[in-house]
């Protein structure tokens, strides 16, 4: 039997070089160990458990209160309007009414008329026309403060201004010219509702035709309600008329 | 008691009973309210429109128009003639008449008129007055062949509206329409009264969408005659009618360009619809304006030609959208509403009606920018194809609210509505013309 013998015996060669050759990795690995400022295969970030009070299942919001619906296709991020649904889709309280040419002139003229139309139309009682401003009638120290104080009589200017008021027909051409037309007209009422005579007008527009207009608004309207309990011996009414809208 | 007690006594009672005898009542302050009026819009003036003189049938239809088309602008409420009590002997000129008669009956206006026949021509005078001011607000005369004393009357109802509110109306405008009389869908025009109906088209297919030139010489429309929905033009001068595109597919929704120049319609080249121009007399292409999967039609033109308004479901379902001319720079102009449809881009530029589908199909209103929704019609049947008024102020739409299809007015805030068109219904697709001349 032979003895043990090495099948292959190295060359002198191949130490040097199997050497050089493992130095060269090691070298290499160390290289890329100093580039990394971590690990290689870095542990993952410990998830962080927060502990909160769990809520109580709540319903989903109502339509109005949804976020916008996200519309697909290009759209341009100004022109996005929140998307009411259909059933806001309601006729306006107010009438929209065309609008006004923007002349300085004109929009004066109608903020005066605004303005007169806010301070006549307030609320009648402790801040009722006469109370509000300075402007007053003939006689206006003796208008009445009805209204918080005279929940009656409030309630009978109500309707028979809403009566008047229908039968108030000034030439809208007039009212086109001049907005801020005013006129004013007096009658006395009898208990029974009965317009006593005619009326007369008490302050002029300067136009005969619009005061006409106001003057003819009580005579269209013939009958009025019959005064509250509280003024059993009738009223006088004092008529100002304005432009309409 | 001595004497000068009594005496003092004496004295000091005839003191006091002088001082204390009652003088006379004094009156109680009458109480004065304040009552402000001219709140409400300005709408139904009382306005008496006695007998026109002259005599024969074509009188009689003369006020018979007239006092209809008063009552279709929304401006007037005409006082029943059984409260006139002017004697019959009053005339129509200053000084003939006495103003307190037509005060007794409630009237703010009075509109007297004049028919007479003229070398075979009707002459019509009318001279308007505005009663509580006791004062002519303007007389004016006109002359037409005899045939036409419905036009008379259409111009008598236009002098009256501009004397009293100076805004001019709309009684030389007409309305094109899709009429369905006989079976078959044709196309018609009528006056506003719904009166004078004419058919355009007779080839007992099927017509639609009409809609007028700026000039209101000529309708384009979409027909079935050739099998195909062909996109035809009627020259109603020349009474000529002519197919200017008949691609494969749909040529349909038409639209005129305020110049004339050129039509934007509906085509389905690839199957899906898009909005194109064409030459209205060579139907060449001129620019293809929409590219976009979906549905885009029912384009619009702005007044200025600047604009488009159309149909596209391109967020899903249809909306309004808005582009420039060439079809560059679009904008979701509806948002409310999940399915708006038939634009309709007003005269003043301002605002776009359309049809939203609420329940049931009603017509809105909207700005350009996409702000100012408002409602013109709610609750009351379908009401569909709204056209605009040339003022702006009013549109026409076809309304199925009394069982029928019929061509309703509404003032654009929707208060003033008043049906347009009567009998048996079958009235569709109203489109309203600019001012006429002829």
């Amino acid at each position: 039997m032979a003895g043990f013998r090495p099948r292959h015996p190295l060359p002198s060669w191949e130490w040097p070089a199997a050497f050089v050759a493992h130095g060269f990795v090691f070298l290499t690995v160390a290289v890329a160990r100093c580039g990394d400022d971590g690990a290689l295969f870095k542990q993952p970030e410990p998830i962080m458990v927060e502990l909160v009070a769990a809520s109580q299942a709540s319903r989903m919001p109502q339509r109005a209160e949804r976020a916008p619906d996200v519309h697909r296709g290009t759209q341009d991020p100004d022109a996005a309007k929140p998307p009411p649904n259909p059933s806001e889709l309601s006729l306006p309280t107010e009438p929209t009414r065309g609008t006004q040419s923007g002349t300085r002139s004109s929009l004066l003229d109608e903020l005066r008329r605004e303005e007169l139309l806010k301070d006549l139309s307030a609320e009648v009682g402790e801040t009722d026309r006469a109370a509000s401003s300075g402007q007053t009638t003939e006689g206006a120290g003796n208008i009445s403060r009805a209204g918080v104080r005279d929940p009656a009589l409030s309630k009978w200017v109500q309707a028979a201004q809403a009566v008047v008021d229908k039968n108030f027909h000034p030439l809208p051409a007039l009212c086109a010219a001049n907005r801020s037309l005013l006129a004013e007209a007096t009658v006395s009422v009898l208990p029974d509702g009965t317009i006593d005579g005619d009326a007369s007008v008490s302050k002029s527009s300067g136009t005969g035709t619009f005061d006409g207009a106001c003057r003819q608004a009580f005579a269209n309207t013939g009958r009025l309600p019959p005064t509250p309990p509280t003024h059993p011996d009738g009223l006088d009414a004092v008529l100002t008329c304005v432009c309409p809208k | 008691m001595t004497k000068r007690t009594a005496i003092l006594l004496g004295a000091t009672s005839l003191t006091i009973g002088v001082f204390a005898w009652p003088g006379e009542a004094q009156e109680p302050a009458r109480t004065v309210v304040g009552l402000v009026v001219g709140q409400g819009p300005s709408r139904d003036i009382p306005i008496a429109i006695p007998a026109t003189e002259g005599s024969g049938a074509a009188s009689d239809e003369y006020l018979r128009v007239l006092r209809r088309d008063l009552e279709i602008s929304g401006w007037f409420k005409i006082i029943d003639p059984k409260a006139y009590v002017e004697p019959a002997e009053a005339g129509v000129k200053p000084g003939e008449f006495d103003f307190a008669d037509w005060r007794t009956p409630g009237a703010a206006v009075l509109a007297k008129t004049l028919l007479a026949d003229q070398g075979g021509n009707q002459r019509a005078e009318v001279w308007v007055y505005d009663v509580n001011g006791g004062t002519k607000l303007g007389a004016k005369a006109f002359s037409a062949p005899a045939s036409a004393a419905r036009q008379l009357a259409h111009r008598t109802a236009d002098t009256i509206i501009q004397l009293v509110t100076q805004e001019k109306s709309f009684f030389d405008t007409r309305i094109a329409f899709t009429g369905n009389f006989s079976g078959n869908k044709e196309i018609y025009v009528m006056d506003i009264d719904g009166g004078g109906r004419r058919q355009i088209t007779k080839n007992k297919s099927i017509n639609l969408k009409p809609r007028w030139n700026a000039s209101g010489s000529s309708l384009c429309f979409t027909s079935y005659a050739a099998g195909n929905p062909d996109l035809y033009v009627a020259d109603l001068l020349k009474s000529a009618i002519r197919r200017v595109s008949a691609r494969t597919g749909i040529n349909t929704g038409c639209a005129w360009a305020p110049g004339g120049d050129r039509i934007a319609l509906t085509l389905s080249p690839g199957g899906d619809s898009e909005i194109v121009t064409i030459d209205p007399f060579a139907g060449t292409q001129i620019a293809r304006l929409t590219q976009n999967p979906g549905i885009d039609v029912s384009p619009t033109y702005s007044p200025d030609g600047s604009k488009i308004a159309f149909v596209s479901e391109r967020s899903g379902g249809p909306q309004i959208y808005a582009m420039n001319a060439d079809g560059t720079g679009a904008k979701r102009v509806t948002f409310q509403g999940s399915h708006n449809t038939d634009p309709s881009w007003s005269p003043q530029g301002d605002k776009i009606a359309f049809v939203g589908r609420d329940g049931g199909f009603d017509v809105f209103t909207v700005n350009v920018d996409g702000t100012g929704m408002s409602r013109v019609t709610q609750g009351r049947g379908d009401n569909e194809d709204p056209s605009w008024s040339p003022d702006g102020n009013y549109l026409v739409f076809s309304s199925t609210r009394t069982g029928a299809a019929h061509v309703w007015l509404a003032s654009t805030d929707g208060d003033h509505q008043v049906q347009l068109t009567e009998g048996g219904g079958g009235y569709t697709n109203p489109h309203w013309s600019g001012h006429l001349a002829w």
